[in-house]
């Protein structure tokens, strides 16, 4: 067991061991009984809670007596070896060690049932022992094994230990011949046990029948038997379910009828092996590893496919947080704010290129957090922040101190560090500091620091913000003007920042109009300026005034703002003029710029010309050109904003061409956002842009930050990818940053051997709050450092790959033509499972079947909708360019949970429920694969992709349903896209109204808009759905099957 | 007219307050900035100056008032006058301790009441035009008196530090100096005597060598 430990070194440091060492000896008897593996499989990490709570009770009973064994037994030959492996798995990083530290032999009061009775009795009374989440499920199956189980289980446990790729050792010793374990048992515990028996033949026939048997999977079979499911009712594999059992990496033994449904490939842990028959432990001969697989079909690349449609992989339950790496480093900021895309750092240049995908990180700095978790704030006062002489590390729950409390060494750079007399505190036996508990900063992987005057060149800055209003004749007409007008009055209250916030308005059409706001006024006054050529300020102050002071002359000026425009017939747009006054009047304070803008900007500095109508330039090496700025003007701008700490947001009203490729960039490098609302009417799209524009003036916004991403020796951050400017070679300036931005970066290797096994990263975010705090936001984390592929795989990390992924595939667009930023991608993937098959292939028989990792299991789906996604979808005619570039500028700022929404929305069938009685709408049981052929044209669903809603109304859909929930008559062939769905009186209408409202606030960054589309309505049905069904095959692009099957392809050639 | 306007705390020198965006136009603000926040350092070590004073540096003065431990400063011309500039300062004392007074020893963070930064913009905006009627009357009420407030230079008040410095360099360099000095004169002493009597000794040793040459040959 030893070895074991040592081979995963990784996992011991980290692991919570307290649990088991107050349990051993209670429990001990226990771990031997098979049903814990279960747990450990199904639930390793969040199973256990209900363990403990329903394991217990129903468990004691049967425990009490020996005839529970019984059903046991039947299932049980494998038992034997579960046992083995549950004893250590507790806590599943603690797995492996388990089985190094057994419980003493002592312990084990209970060599025959009797005995063992006994001693059980006093112990579990107690129904719920918190100590031991195991000990539910080892009662349950338990009593009588328990006896003789407890000594098996250290034998077992040997091959268990050792991870996957040892296989062939591991079946060597999971042979072991019964007096091998005797052997080993009788360390432990002298006599075997008559009532043992019973399971001593159970397992020699079941685990290990002399040719191979194969500790590890029987181990998760016995699991699934029913018996044991009983005891684990949190598991979420059903017991038949054909699932393989992976300890940690997933072990998917590609037995021929592999996976029954979906469910099949459920996150790993879940993963059971469906297996029956008792004995089968021997059938699957030394194919133990930790993949997927899927049956590609005896003859593959025949049009007659294999593949069960039914059983693709498909994250029907959303974005799944890597929270199981905090239970290897329990002192890791939460995984909300920083995700690697492997929690196995490769130690090697030459491990590293074998990895194909993007190594790097995704950070979130300012992530929302659910009420009770918010990020402490730690205040060191005068005395300043502890941060590493050399490289600047803040303090965290990493470093070490020694020398009685004296020094601490930094855990990046290791460099010895005096301790301040303020901060000193005496350390206890195990070398940890007394207050640990006391310091937020030393035991919580995220805090805040308040800053202390050396970080800051300027007192806080207010929050700010000035609009620059495009008043020409398009925005009067489409009636954005009067919508913003409104919002933003009925926003002032909400500002953050009062009393301190300023606000500015500027308005333009061919002239600049300011907007006198100076607070002794009654009225506002205009004041316009026509020289574009020389701008100027007409008022050395007053343009940016004092929210509070100015109060109500701000009123006066957006009530009188849209009838001011009303008749206005200028259609030019002096945008870049407007932008060059703007930064002269926020250049003293920086804040927040925001842009409306409804046509091309046509006249002055910055004009843009329209071009991107031009269907041959695409397919050439010009194609990319249409994607970048036009005009190198407003890089430049963004620049200078950015030096101001000027933050631009961009908000496109456009029904014609506007090059939002060009405005964007003024976004791109400032930290902002884009938001594009194409062909904007106000009746139709008044709620969406209210509600966004809404969100944006009053979100929680840090200002003047820079952000700078800190990690160990051995490892750097080589490229960045957001909206952002880089002021350093890795110090990110972000005028304006809230909780709806994500950062990616990717990481190289330096030359040198990565000697150490851990790495640490560490994110910080100097900045400004609106409430005028100066503070730096620290996240801390470690990852192992690995030198094992597999091991990578096993810990990787999707929705961080598919998001690092889809970021260089936009910037790829930038640069080059559409299909070869595709094709990149594919590219990627291939050589990314080929490298995983290369890994197996060699000891198993693989034909006919694509592996991969349990972990990825979902990486071609996305993929493959990322090749489908707005950005990088077909080519010319598919979708209008400006929308292409708006979506390529919002998949570079979203976070992970959005990004995966984006790319495999969410399919929900609500006609049930809105006939049927109030029961609830849950969206993650009802989630449908994102294919026509689960459209019923029978029913009504709903489409969410995180960005708007679609209403699909099958053809023979009830019309008492279609009529009262829309409110209109179908009859009539109402023109649908003009249909604003409304709540009416009726019960029907209720119903979706109160499920929408559901959806909308699972994601409170961005208002959905709904839209009606009813089936066979072309073409609205087609653009708005039935591309978007990103498993379905579409003009030029492949279904999830042949998607698949093409991939299949390429890792079989070559 | 207020160029810059800075509340901080006597005690460790931590800012409170600062007006917002002074210095519009104006390039060297950075380096009054410094000058002041140099100032307040000196004032936190404990060097006790007068509650009230005045200071130059360059084209403008800094006027300073000490109350309560809080430090009220401002910038001005040199054309401004001070009584106006005092007056300033008492009014944004007055409010400061009204609206803050009781949290100043307490507060932790640097800027900590920076809200008071629009109650400074309002204020500087009464100040800003000399010959309002309303700051001709406060320049002719006699019961405000400024005339004893001290005028000293910048260089003074933040060079007392550093001339200290200067003389305790030159003392040790006195007396290293020195030390070589008392070496030297040694050397050279004994060179000097070396110098007299060396012909004489070598005289003497000649005639001596003779006499013993002559007994031999005898």
């Amino acid at each position: 067991m030893q070895p074991m430990g040592n081979d995963k070194p990784t996992n011991v440091p980290g692991r919570p061991v307290s649990p088991f060492r107050a349990a051993p000896q209670s429990s001990t008897p226990f771990i031997s009984s098979g049903p814990v593996v279960g747990l450990e499989a199904s639930g390793a990490s969040r199973a256990t809670t209900p363990f403990l709570s329903s394991g217990p009770g129903t468990i004691l009973g049967a425990s009490g007596t020996p005839q529970t064994t019984v059903p046991f037994l039947s299932s049980g030959p494998i038992t034997g070896t579960q046992m083995s492996n549950y004893r250590s798995p507790p806590p599943p990083p603690v797995r492996y060690n388990g089985p190094s530290s057994p419980p003493p032999p002592t312990s084990y009061p209970a060599q025959d049932a009797t005995t063992y009775q006994q001693t059980q009795a006093p112990r579990f009374p107690p129904p719920g022992q918190p100590v031991t989440p195991f000990r539910g499920p080892v009662g349950s199956s338990g009593p009588s094994p328990s006896g003789s189980f407890r000594p098996q289980p250290q034998i077992p446990s040997v091959p268990m230990g050792p991870p996957p790729q040892t296989a062939t050792q591991m079946s060597s010793r999971s042979n072991m011949p019964p007096p091998l374990s005797e052997s080993s048992f009788s360390a432990t515990r002298p006599p075997p046990q008559p009532s043992l028996q019973g399971y001593s033949y159970g397992l020699p026939r079941g685990n290990m029948p002399p040719a191979s048997a194969e500790p590890q999977l029987p181990a998760p079979r016995s699991v699934s038997q029913p018996p044991l499911q009983q005891a684990f009712p949190s598991s979420h594999v059903p017991p038949v379910h054909a699932s393989y059992h992976a300890h940690q990496g997933g072990v998917v033994p590609p037995p021929p009828p592999p996976i029954g449904g979906p469910l099949g490939y459920n996150s790993r842990e879940q993963i059971q092996y469906p297996n029956i028959g008792p004995p089968i432990g021997g059938n699957l001969q030394g194919l133990v590893e930790e993949f997927q697989s899927l049956s590609v079909g005896s003859a593959p690349g025949s049009l007659d496919h294999g593949v069960d449609v039914k059983s693709l992989p498909r994250p029907l339950s959303g974005d799944e947080e890597p929270i199981k790496i905090l239970e290897t480093f329990p002192l890791n900021c939460h995984p909300r704010f920083l995700r690697l895309t492997t929690y196995a750092i490769p130690s090697s240049q030459s491990l590293l290129a074998r990895w194909h995908l993007p190594l790097g990180a995704v950070v979130h700095p300012l992530a929302e957090v659910p009420d009770g978790e918010e990020v402490p704030i730690v205040n060191f006062g005068p005395a300043g922040i502890i941060r590493c002489r050399r490289c600047r590390t803040y303090v965290n729950p990493y470093v070490t101190f020694t020398d009685a409390g004296r020094k601490w060494r930094c855990n990046i750079c290791s460099l010895l560090n005096d301790v301040s007399g303020e901060y000193y505190c005496a350390l206890d036996a195990s070398g940890r500091r007394c207050d640990v508990d006391q310091r937020p900063e030393l035991s919580k992987g995220s805090v805040e620091f308040v800053a202390p005057t050396e970080y800051m060149v300027r007192p806080p800055m207010p929050p700010l913000y000035f609009f620059l209003i495009d008043v020409s004749v398009s925005a009067v007409r489409s009636g954005f003007l009067e919508v913003v007008a409104t919002t933003i009055k009925s926003c002032l209250d909400e500002l953050p920042g009062f009393p301190r916030t300023q606000i500015g308005f500027l308005t333009f059409d061919s002239t600049l109009h300011f907007h006198n706001l100076k607070s002794s006024l009654t009225q506002p006054q205009m004041l316009v300026v026509a020289d574009l050529d020389d701008i100027f300020l007409p008022l050395p102050d007053d343009l940016l005034v004092n929210l509070s002071d100015s109060r109500h002359v701000v009123d006066a000026l957006l009530d009188s703002l849209p009838s001011m425009f009303q008749d206005n017939a200028n259609i030019e747009s002096a945008l870049g003029p407007a932008l060059k006054a703007a930064l002269m009047v926020m250049s003293q304070l920086g804040g927040k710029l925001l842009v409306f803008q409804s046509t091309l900007p046509s006249i002055g500095v910055g004009r843009l010309r329209l071009r991107g109508d031009d269907l041959r330039i695409y397919g050439t090496d010009k194609e990319h050109t249409l994607r970048i700025p036009d005009d190198p003007f407003y890089k430049q701008m963004a620049a200078e904003f950015t030096k101001h700490q000027i933050a631009v947001d961009v908000y496109a009203f456009s029904e014609k061409y506007t090059d939002i490729a060009s405005l964007g960039s003024l976004a791109k490098y400032t930290g902002g956002q884009v938001y594009h609302y194409p062909s904007f009417q106000a009746p139709t799209h008044q709620e969406k842009l209210r509600y966004e524009l809404a969100r944006d003036l009053t979100r929680e916004t840090a200002w003047e930050s820079v952000m700078r991403v800190r990690c160990g020796k051995g490892v750097r951050f080589t490229t960045y990818h957001g909206h952002f400017m880089l002021r350093s070679t890795d110090l990110l300036a972000l005028p304006a940053v809230d909780c709806d931005k994500a950062f990616a970066m990717q990481l190289s290797l330096e030359d040198t051997l990565m000697t150490t096994q851990t790495v640490y990263f560490q994110v910080a975010l100097l900045y400004t709050s609106s409430s005028g705090e100066r503070r730096i936001r620290v996240h801390t984390a470690a990852a192992h450092v690995v030198a094992d592929l597999g091991e990578m795989y096993r810990q990787a990390d999707t929705g961080a790959i598919i998001l690092l992924l889809s970021r260089l595939a936009v910037e790829n667009t930038l640069s080059h033509k559409l299909e070869d930023a595709r094709q990149l991608m594919q590219l990627k993937l291939v050589k990314s499972l080929k490298e995983y098959r290369n890994l197996h292939v060699v000891q198993h028989r693989l034909g006919g079947r694509l592996i991969f990792p349990e972990s990825l299991r979902f990486l071609p789906l996305y993929v493959l909708s990322l090749c489908k996604s707005l950005a990088l979808r077909g080519g010319y005619a598919d979708v209008p360019l400006d929308e292409r570039c708006a979506a390529g500028y919002n998949m570079m700022i979203l976070p992970i949970r959005r990004m995966l929404k984006l790319l495999y929305p969410g399919l929900y069938r609500i006609d049930e429920n809105l006939i049927k009685g109030p029961e609830e709408f849950n969206e993650s049981s009802k989630q449908l694969a994102l294919s026509a052929q689960s459209l019923d044209p029978r029913a009504l669903y709903i489409y969410d992709d995180g960005f708007s809603f679609i209403v699909w109304l099958g053809r023979m859909l009830s019309p008492d349903i279609v009529n009262n929930t829309l409110g209109v008559d179908l009859s009539g062939f109402p023109d649908l896209s003009r249909l604003a769905l409304l709540e009416h009186d009726n019960e029907y209408s209720r119903k979706l109204m109160r499920i929408i409202r559901r959806l909308r606030e699972k994601d409170p960054s961005c208002f959905q808009l709904c839209r009606v589309v009813r089936q066979g309505e072309q073409p609205r049905e087609g653009s708005l759905l039935l591309s978007n069904l990103f498993e379905d095959q579409a003009a030029g692009t492949s279904g999830y099957v042949d998607w698949i099957l093409q991939i299949y392809r390429q890792l079989q050639s070559s | 007219m207020v160029k810059l306007t800075m509340i901080a705390r006597v005690t460790d020198g931590l800012p409170l307050a600062e007006g917002l965006d002074d210095g519009r136009d104006q390039k060297d603000v950075e380096f009054y900035k410094q000058q002041a926040k140099l100032l307040f350092k000196n004032l936190s070590k404990g060097q006790h100056e007068a509650s009230r004073m005045s200071i130059e540096t360059g084209p403008y003065f800094f006027h300073y008032i000490i109350e309560g431990r809080v430090c009220y400063l401002t910038m001005c011309d040199r054309s401004y006058p001070k009584k106006l500039a005092f007056q300033y300062l008492e009014d944004l004392k007055n409010e400061f301790e009204r609206v803050n007074g009781n949290q100043i020893e307490t507060a932790a963070r640097p800027y900590a009441f920076i809200k008071f930064d629009t109650f400074i913009q309002k204020t500087k905006k009464l100040y800003l035009d000399t010959r309002t009627q309303r700051n001709l009357a406060k320049l002719n009420d006699e019961l405000y008196e400024v005339h004893q407030i001290m005028t000293r230079n910048v260089q003074e008040v933040l060079g007392v530090g550093e001339k200290l410095d200067q003389v305790s360099e030159l003392s040790t360099r006195l007396t290293s100096e020195s030390r070589i000095y008392a070496d030297k004169a040694r050397d050279l002493n004994r060179q000097a005597l070396i110098r007299k009597w060396a012909p004489v000794a070598v005289v003497l040793g000649v005639v001596m060598l003779l006499f013993w040459v002559r007994k031999k040959i005898w």
